[in-house]
């Protein structure tokens, strides 16, 4: 089947915003893994317990 | 290396202020929503310490030490509810539960309703506004991170399940509303994009169609007011809805799945009702947005574009229109359907995974700031014409459909169990 591709959110050799927010998204997500393999108490103590000031 | 160049924004400074206000709105909010669940809390367990007590004596004379063990933990978290706020046995804070559980005045709803207010009566300086539109995103990682929660055979029974009762609704949707708009007149590209739209997920599903139709800026703002009026107005009703006519929590999650069409406006409203609720919606959700290519290619083919416009291939347009941070998600469920010692598990003490489980409440909340301060009055008016009336009576009809749909497939094929 052939389709048209529209060129106006994919401009030439860069990203669509929709695809930049979707790496974006896999790079944090990686990221914060990253991080809780290395250290998982420290990550749940400070989102569990110093995030929440009462 | 022009790749990883496009990654940063032009002028990604200007965002950086917008971003800030969202994540101190989500850290108040937050904040605020932990005192409220203490008390809560510390209010129910007020209300059964003596109740517990009671039964561990009876417990205790009969010679039952399992059953008074099992008693004795239950008082003992009791006391530990109590001692965070200072109070014991007999104390009240009716107050919290009324708002917390009656109300489930939770910190998505906090979120959302306070941005609103703040929005459109107080009003957010233009210096915000950039930061305040990418904070939307930010619920993206949250999603690839609740991952975590699910393994395969979820994805099969839930997922397949969700992926046949999307298939059938988004289609429907798209292929009734577009009819509908050829009928009444309404321009190719506005009916093309509300027909994507009301079909899939809103926002995203309309800038992914608006090339391939020649949709005007105009046609995009009313179909985008269109959608986030109704997803507005779903995200407030769904819950109370749901509440009222008590639906179970996976059932609600696969109907706020049909019906509310925007990514973030759905997880928030499943958030919202429960946590079991928005593990079956981001499932299902996973599942709806992996159709998006499907309804551009069939936008084309609809409107007869081929021979319009540049041709290129089908899998070009799968390639260019699915949404890889998906393939995040299913990483993670894959990682944790094969329980990997190393990286344990969501309830596993210690472990990555069980440390990952607490941060991907912080995005959402980021998220739902951005949501919150980007809702403005003003941009709902743009919704209008027949083309409004069309798109949101048929999103109406979807909500309706899909609410029969989901008490007929009952909750067991929608629960997600997270192996367990």
């Amino acid at each position: 089947m052939q389709t048209s591709v529209p060129t106006e959110s994919e401009p030439k050799g860069g990203l669509s915003s929709e695809k930049r927010e979707d790496i974006w998204a896999l790079i944090i997500a990686a990221v914060v893994m990253l991080i809780c393999v290395m250290a998982p108490a420290g990550v749940h103590h400070f989102f569990k317990d110093l995030l929440y000031l009462f | 290396m022009s790749w990883i160049r496009s990654l940063v924004v032009p002028g990604w400074p200007k965002y950086l202020p917008g971003l800030v206000l969202c994540v101190v709105f989500a850290f108040v909010v937050m904040n605020v929503d932990h005192l409220l669940s203490k008390y809560h809390k510390a209010d129910v367990a007020s209300l059964r310490l003596p109740k517990l007590t009671e039964e561990l004596a009876l417990a205790e004379q009969s010679g039952a030490p399992k059953r008074a063990s099992a008693i004795q933990k239950k008082i003992d978290k009791a006391q530990k509810a109590l001692g965070k706020v200072g109070g014991k046995a007999g104390d009240s804070w009716s107050w919290a539960t009324f708002l917390y559980q009656t109300l489930q005045f939770k910190y998505v709803a906090m979120l959302l309703i306070g941005g609103i207010l703040i929005r459109n009566l107080v009003g957010v300086h233009r210096i915000f506004r950039p930061g305040v539109g990418i904070a939307r995103p930010l619920i993206k990682p949250g999603i690839i991170i609740l991952g975590v929660h699910y393994v395969w055979s979820d994805v099969i029974r839930v997922g397949g399940t969700g992926l046949l009762l999307a298939a059938f609704f988004i289609f429907g949707t798209a292929i009734a509303v577009m009819w509908l708009c050829r009928r009444f007149g309404v321009s190719d590209g506005l009916g093309g994009i509300m027909g994507a739209g009301t079909g899939v997920c809103g926002v995203s599903a309309i800038i992914a169609t608006s090339p391939v139709v020649g949709a005007k800026p105009r046609d995009m703002a009313y179909a985008i007011g269109t959608i986030l009026l109704f997803g507005t107005a779903m995200l407030f009703i769904m819950p109370y809805l749901g509440q009222a006519m008590g639906v179970s929590q996976a059932q609600f999650g696969a109907w706020a799945a049909v019906a509310i069409l925007n990514t973030a406006q759905l997880i928030a409203a499943a958030e919202w009702y429960g946590e079991e609720a928005r593990n079956t919606a981001v499932l299902i959700n996973a599942a709806r947005i992996m159709l998006i290519p499907f309804i551009v290619i069939f936008s084309v083919w609809f409107y007869g574009l081929q021979s319009k416009r540049e041709d290129t291939g089908f899998w070009t347009t799968i390639r260019a229109k699915f949404p890889i941070f998906i393939l995040g998600f299913f990483v993670l469920i894959l990682l944790n359907s094969f329980h990997i010692e190393a990286l344990g598990g969501p309830k596993t003490t210690g472990t990555p995974f069980w440390a990952m489980n607490t941060t991907y409440k912080w995005f959402f909340a980021i998220g739902f700031a951005g949501i919150g301060l980007s809702i403005s009055i003003d941009d709902m008016k743009k919704a209008g014409g027949s083309a409004f009336l069309i798109g949101s009576g048929a999103a109406t009809l979807k909500m309706v459909l899909g609410f029969i749909a989901v008490l007929l497939i009952g909750t067991a094929l929608l629960q997600v169990t997270g192996g367990h």
